[in-house]
């Protein structure tokens, strides 16, 4: 009986303290949840992730190519390059050249309802990023600012904040000649060169339809109708459908786009109204990508690592098979591109290809899929080139028939420039 | 109990300092708690990181009918005992919790995590079945009644109180001699 109360009296007295680790974590995730019973209820998120979904759809980000606005500016291009000798890549590329910025107007289709849609953009120096956006549309507005991305839902009052300039409007990456260049697979194509009575120009009308846009199984196949001034080579405006066969409303229509040499900063600024909260853009990854996640043969084993540990050592591996150009590392650890050709793979990695490995950052945010877990982790490397890059990378947990592990479900937006 | 239900009226109206109170008064018992249960520091730290962000999320819509630490060890105690279920069904042979532990001289994390002079007891908990482990720990660490142990086991009160008499017993043999009880 001695005994047994001793026993008891030691587990009172056990105390095993929380790590410095532990503090950091949860510090962290306070200070990204602004909670407020207030103005942020549980409902109305989702018309802003619905809004979100529309426009800034990001899986597997760099190697998704572009959602609807990026797909049909960068797709006409791609596609005009082949249609005719008038338009040439290289004078497409070179008439771009001229053109930092773009204004768009027109309307997104969504659940059968048109929603006007008004977009103004600016490339970053390389001309390969979206480095300052903003986009109106029927009760949301998208804006970039600091390496973010904001949307603003009017019917919580609340701005959602997502680290990064993500696939910002469709339109990341910019029509520059790196997405040209990768962009020159696309096939099945239409041109028509004809007048345009309004205007008194030339026009060349292109249709297109492309099976996988976004890589596997992410996004339905997509159809484009594409119209582009002779003159200028440029495209003026466009159309786009969620089906192969241009059936049903347009999912996007853009019917006017302008270019600018620049525009000033003041273009993109972009106030909430006052009283709006803010909050973090819940982390997650679409469901379609959920089934490639699964795989048991894919990603590392979790088991006697912390989550944080687990990250880290993840990402190690998968940088080194960046830097060794390890295709088949890279497809096992990064399960969405395993049914990537290697020429398509190749290429990507070929973009900024990775020299070293300076930091691998903790885990700045959490979120859950259906699978478990989600973080998100920044890495900071610096390419081939001497440029130092900030890329966020997102790792979903998960169990499997082979136990805990954990792999890389993609980019979360873009590589930005970093100094050291 | 006042100050805590102040405390929950605050994080549920946004004050993110509530939380970083209610965290900061919990924490240590928390990582004890799944430290005991899981008998693994970095898996534990991970359990109660998630309870915490579940809670945090439960912001604006959190109802507090009973203690704010017998609400918060039972989070714990439920992801604990998941995450040993998927430990378990995972693990090849024999089930885990049955698998007769490495002596604690061969874990050197068992003082890391328990300090040096309670290894053993990190050790002996180790090789107890985990209905009976999770049994002794919340009536021993958090004080939780065996009525309440036994809701959230889904088994009789009577299952309980034999899971911790027994468990108790199995400890105080492997510990014999090795503390100075």
């Amino acid at each position: 009986m001695k005994k047994t109360q001793d026993i008891s009296q030691i587990f009172r007295q056990m105390r095993v303290p929380a790590s410095s680790k532990l503090d950091e974590r949860v510090h962290r995730e306070i200070d990204n949840a602004v909670t407020s019973a207030a103005t942020a209820p549980a409902g109305p998120q989702l018309t802003l992730g619905q809004i979100f979904a529309l426009f800034l759809k990001r899986p597997s980000a760099r190697y998704t190519l572009a959602t609807t606005l990026g797909l049909a500016v960068l797709a006409a291009l791609a596609l005009i390059h082949s249609a005719s000798s008038a338009w040439a890549m290289e004078q497409t590329i070179e008439a771009l050249k001229k053109y930092r910025a773009l204004h768009i107007t027109g309307y997104v289709t969504r659940g059968g309802k048109a929603m006007p849609l008004d977009l103004w953009a600016r490339a970053d120096v390389t001309g390969n990023l979206v480095e300052a956006g903003l986009l109106k549309t029927e009760g949301a507005t998208i804006w970039t600012r600091d390496n973010k991305t904001c949307g603003y839902d009017q019917t919580d009052n609340t701005v959602y904040v997502e680290p990064g300039i993500t696939t910002f409007g469709g339109l990341n990456p910019w029509p520059g000649p790196k997405s040209l260049t990768v962009l020159t697979r696309l096939k099945d194509y239409k041109a028509f060169e004809g007048d345009d009575p309004a205007t008194g120009r030339k026009r060349v009308v292109v249709t297109c339809s492309i099976e996988n846009p976004g890589g596997p199984q992410l996004f339905g196949p997509q159809s484009l109708l594409l119209e582009f001034d002779v003159r200028t080579k440029l495209l003026v405006s466009s159309k786009s459908w969620q089906n192969s066969t241009q059936e049903g409303a347009p999912n996007c229509c853009c019917e006017k786009i302008l270019y600018f040499e620049d525009l000033p900063d003041s273009v993109f600024d972009y106030q909430p109204p006052s009283g709006a909260s803010f909050t973090n853009m819940p982390l997650t990854v679409p469901e379609a990508s959920l089934s490639s996640l699964s795989d048991p043969g894919c990603g590392i084993p979790e088991q006697g690592m912390s989550r944080e540990q687990a990250c880290q050592k993840i990402l190690e591996q998968y940088w080194a098979a960046r830097i060794t150009n390890d295709l088949a590392r890279i497809r096992q650890l990064w399960p969405l591109t395993a049914a990537w050709p290697d020429e398509l793979l190749r290429d990507v990695g070929d973009q900024d290809e990775i020299a070293q490995v300076l930091k691998i950052g903790g885990i700045e945010r959490t979120g859950e899929s259906k699978l478990g877990p989600l973080a998100l982790i920044p890495s900071w490397v610096r390419s081939r080139g001497g440029m130092v890059l900030e890329v966020w990378l997102i790792v979903q947990f998960r169990e499997t028939d082979q136990g805990a592990s954990c792999v890389i479900y993609g980019d979360h937006g873009y590589a930005l420039n970093a100094k050291e | 109990m006042l100050r805590e239900m102040q405390l929950v009226w605050r994080f549920n109206r946004g004050h993110t300092d509530a939380l970083r109170e209610i965290y900061e008064q919990h924490k240590h018992a928390l990582v004890t708690l799944a430290t005991a249960l899981l008998v693994d520091k970095w898996e534990a730290e991970d359990v109660v990181h998630d309870v915490f962000v579940v809670f945090l999320r439960s912001g604006g819509r959190f109802r507090l009918t009973g203690s704010l630490k017998g609400f918060l060890a039972t989070c714990v105690a439920n992801r604990a005992r998941n995450r040993n279920k998927s430990k378990r069904n995972h693990t090849p042979g024999e089930a885990a919790a049955t698998e007769p532990a490495a002596p604690d001289n061969e874990r050197p994390d068992l003082a890391t995590m328990f300090g040096e002079e309670l290894r053993c007891v990190g050790g002996a908990l180790a090789e107890l079945p985990y209905e009976q482990r999770e049994a002794v720990v919340l009536r021993l660490c958090s004080g939780m009644r065996f009525q309440a142990i036994a809701r959230m086991q889904g088994v009789s009160t009577n299952t309980v109180q034999g899971r911790y008499r027994y468990g108790l017993d199995k400890l105080t043999t492997l510990l014999d001699g090795k503390l100075s009880l």
